[in-house]
C-alpha cells in the first residue's frame, strides 16, 4: 500500500476526510485488505482518544478547542454578507443622536479653585432658616431600583488592585473590583432614607436614556461607588471603582 | 466575623505591643490604645469604637453596631455597656454612649485637622490589633448609592485577613483619628486547599476559633483595599454628634443632577419643598455657575456643595432655554 493510501486512511479514520477523498478511501478499504485492517486499527485507536477520561482542569482547554473548531472555523461567507444590512441602520442612528440628543451649550470656563471653600454670595442670612431636605423613606421597591448601577451605557471599567509590594508579588494578583448588582443585604438598610421609587425610576429612566456626548467638555472623573449592599467578606460596604463620572446621577 | 469575644479580646491584648510595628507605630498604638474599645454583640466581636468625649460617647462604624445595645471592653478590662444615640446615613457612622458611666472620665482620641496632609502611613486598629496602613489614595471621590451623595475618600491599603476589616479605626502615627473604614472592594483570590498530611487534625487548636480551617490563600493574600472618609467629612461627623442636636447637617440644595451635554450640571429633578425648589429651580436646567465658581459637570456641583454650610445663602447661575437665570438658593441640610 502506497504512503499516500495509508495517510487517507488514516484520516478517515480519525474523521479528517469528507466528500470525493472520502469515497475513494472507502473504496480502497473494501479492495484493499492491507487497507482495511489498517483502517480497523485506527479506528480503534480513534475510539480509544474519544474515550480517554480528561482531567477536571483540562476540561474547559477541550471545551475551548471544541467551541473553536465547531464555529469560529466554520464561519459562512453567507453569514459575514448579512452584516452590512445593519450600517443603514447604524448611519440612521447616529444622525438621530447628532440631531436630537447633542444640544449647543455654552463652554466652560476653566475652574481652578474647585477646591476651595466657595463663599456665599450673602451672608448667612439672619433669620433664614436651613431647608429640612427630607429624603422619603422609601420602599423595598426603592431601594432595590437605587441599587442598581449609577452608571448607563458604558460598561464598568474592571480594575486591578494594586499589585502588593511585599516578595509575595510575583504571584500575580488576581484581585479585582467587580461590579455588585445584589440588593441590599444589611438589616438596617429598610431604616435608611431612599428616594421615592418614582424618583428612582425617573433618575435610572433618565441615566439609561443619556448616551455619553462626543461635545462633553470633559471626560469625567474616576469615582468609587459605594454600594448599599454587604461585602461579605469584609462585613463593610462594597465599593466598586469606575473610570468615568458621565451619566452618573448625584444629590446635593 | 465569627471569632469569638474572648479570642478576639485576648488578640487585643496581646497585641497590645503590637507585633511587627515600627517603633514609631507602637508609640502610636499605646497612645491610643485607652481611647479605643473592642465592641461585641452576644459572642461575637463586631469591631471598633473610639471615644470622641470624656462623657463617654464613641463613634463607629455600623457595621460593627449590629444592634442598638452593643457591650464594649476597654483595654484595662473594664466593660461598658454602650446604647445606639445617633447615626449618619451618608456616612454610616454610629454615635454611642456607655449607660453605665458611673463617676468614670474617658480618654477621648484626638481627631487629626481636616487641613493637615494627609501622611503615607497611617495606623489601622482592628479587632485584632494594629497593623500599618498606606494611604494610597487621599483624593478619591465616592457616591454613596443609597442618597447619590458625593463624599472624599482615602483610599488605603493594608494586609490583614478580610474577616477582620469591619470597623476598623485610622490613626496618624501622632496618635490621632483620622478615618474609619466604611467599604472595601471585594476580593476575587485563587484559594487552593492544602495538602493535609494523614493522622493531623485540620481544625485549628485556637479555642472559639471557627475559621475555615482547609482553606488557605496563596500568593498576594490578606491584601485589602478599602476607603474611609476623608478628614473633612469626618471633622464635620464628630462636630455634628457632639452637638446638641447629635445630628450631622449635611448641606443640600434639594436636586439630583447629572453632567450635562455641553457642560454644567443638569437638574434631573428638584425635591418639593427644599432650597432649589423655592428659589425657582426647575427639572431641566443646568447649573454652570455656584458662588462664582463654574460648574463644568455634576462633580463640581458636588465638590462645591461640600462646602456649603446650611442657613446660607448661594448664588446659583442655571442655564433655561438658552437663557442664564441668577437664583439665590439657601443652603439647606440633608435629614
Amino acid at each position: 500500500m502506497k504512503h499516500r493510501n495509508e495517510d487517507e486512511v488514516l484520516r478517515l479514520a480519525f474523521g479528517d476526510l469528507a466528500g470525493e477523498e472520502a469515497r475513494r478511501a472507502r473504496e480502497l478499504i473494501e479492495r484493499d485488505a492491507d487497507a482495511r485492517a489498517l483502517f480497523d486499527e485506527y479506528s480503534g485507536i480513534a475510539e480509544g482518544l474519544r474515550k480517554l477520561p480528561v482531567a477536571e482542569h483540562q476540561l474547559s482547554t477541550e471545551r475551548l478547542r471544541q467551541a473553536i473548531l465547531d464555529r469560529g472555523l466554520k464561519r459562512s461567507r453567507v453569514a459575514a454578507a448579512w452584516r452590512w444590512i445593519w450600517a443603514p441602520a447604524a448611519v440612521a442612528a447616529t444622525a438621530y443622536v447628532a440631531t436630537v440628543i447633542l444640544r449647543p451649550g455654552a463652554t466652560s470656563t476653566v475652574m481652578d479653585s474647585i477646591d476651595r471653600p466657595v463663599p456665599a454670595s450673602t451672608s448667612s442670612a439672619a433669620g433664614v432658616e436651613a431647608p429640612k431636605i427630607e429624603l422619603p423613606s422609601g420602599t423595598d421597591t426603592a431601594s432595590e431600583a437605587l441599587s442598581r448601577p449609577l452608571v448607563a451605557r458604558s460598561e464598568p471599567e474592571i480594575r486591578p488592585a494594586p499589585a502588593p509590594t511585599s516578595i509575595r508579588a510575583e504571584s500575580a494578583p488576581t484581585r479585582v473590583a467587580v461590579r455588585s448588582e445584589g440588593s441590599p443585604s444589611r438589616g438596617g438598610s429598610a431604616s435608611s432614607p431612599a428616594l421615592p421609587e418614582d424618583l428612582s425610576r425617573e433618575i435610572m429612566s433618565t441615566v439609561a436614556a443619556a448616551a455619553p456626548s462626543p461635545s462633553s467638555p470633559e471626560p469625567g472623573v474616576p469615582l468609587v461607588i459605594i454600594g448599599a449592599d454587604t461585602d461579605s467578606q469584609t462585613g463593610l460596604n462594597r465599593a466598586t471603582e469606575v473610570s468615568t463620572s458621565r451619566n452618573v446621577v448625584v444629590g446635593g | 466575623m465569627s471569632w469569638s469575644a474572648a479570642s478576639f479580646g485576648a488578640c487585643l491584648l496581646l497585641f497590645g505591643d503590637g507585633q511587627g510595628l515600627s517603633a514609631e507605630e507602637t508609640l502610636a498604638w499605646q497612645k491610643v490604645q485607652p481611647s479605643v474599645v473592642l465592641l461585641t454583640s452576644g459572642a461575637r466581636t463586631t469591631g471598633l469604637g473610639a471615644c470622641i468625649d470624656e462623657s463617654g460617647r464613641f463613634l463607629a462604624h455600623r457595621a460593627a453596631v449590629p444592634l442598638p445595645v452593643v457591650m464594649a471592653k476597654l483595654s484595662s478590662g473594664v466593660t461598658l455597656t454602650l446604647t445606639r444615640e445617633s447615626e449618619d446615613e451618608v456616612t454610616e457612622l454610629v454615635l454611642l454612649a456607655v449607660a453605665n458611666p458611673g463617676n468614670r472620665t474617658f480618654r477621648p482620641v484626638q481627631t487629626a485637622k481636616a487641613d493637615k496632609p494627609l501622611p503615607k502611613s497611617l495606623l489601622a486598629v482592628l479587632a485584632a490589633g494594629p497593623v500599618r496602613a498606606d494611604v494610597a489614595a487621599a483624593d478619591k471621590l465616592g457616591v454613596v448609592t443609597r442618597q447619590r451623595r458625593v463624599l472624599p475618600l482615602t483610599e488605603l491599603n493594608f494586609e490583614a485577613p478580610a474577616h477582620q476589616v469591619a470597623g476598623a479605626l485610622l490613626f496618624t502615627l501622632d496618635g490621632e483619628l483620622i478615618g474609619v473604614l466604611n467599604a472595601t472592594l471585594p476580593q476575587e483570590l485563587p484559594s487552593i486547599r492544602p495538602p493535609v498530611a494523614k493522622g493531623i487534625d485540620p481544625a485549628p487548636a485556637a479555642a472559639g476559633a471557627s475559621l475555615p480551617a482547609l482553606t488557605q490563600q496563596y500568593g498576594p493574600g490578606g491584601l485589602t483595599v478599602a476607603y474611609s472618609v476623608a478628614p473633612t467629612v469626618l471633622e464635620r461627623v464628630i462636630d455634628g454628634f457632639l452637638s446638641p442636636s447629635k445630628k450631622v447637617r449635611h448641606p443640600a440644595l434639594g436636586v439630583f443632577c447629572k453632567d450635562a451635554a455641553g457642560g454644567g450640571a443638569e437638574v434631573q429633578r428638584v425635591l418639593p419643598g427644599s432650597g432649589a425648589a423655592k428659589a425657582g429651580m426647575r427639572t431641566g436646567d443646568t447649573i454652570v455657575e455656584m458662588g462664582g465658581i463654574a460648574v463644568k459637570n455634576q462633580i463640581d456641583f458636588a465638590r462645591i456643595m461640600l462646602h456649603q454650610t446650611p442657613g446660607e445663602s448661594l448664588s446659583v447661575r442655571v442655564r433655561r432655554s438658552g437663557k442664564t437665570i441668577e437664583l439665590n438658593v439657601v443652603v439647606g441640610e440633608l435629614q
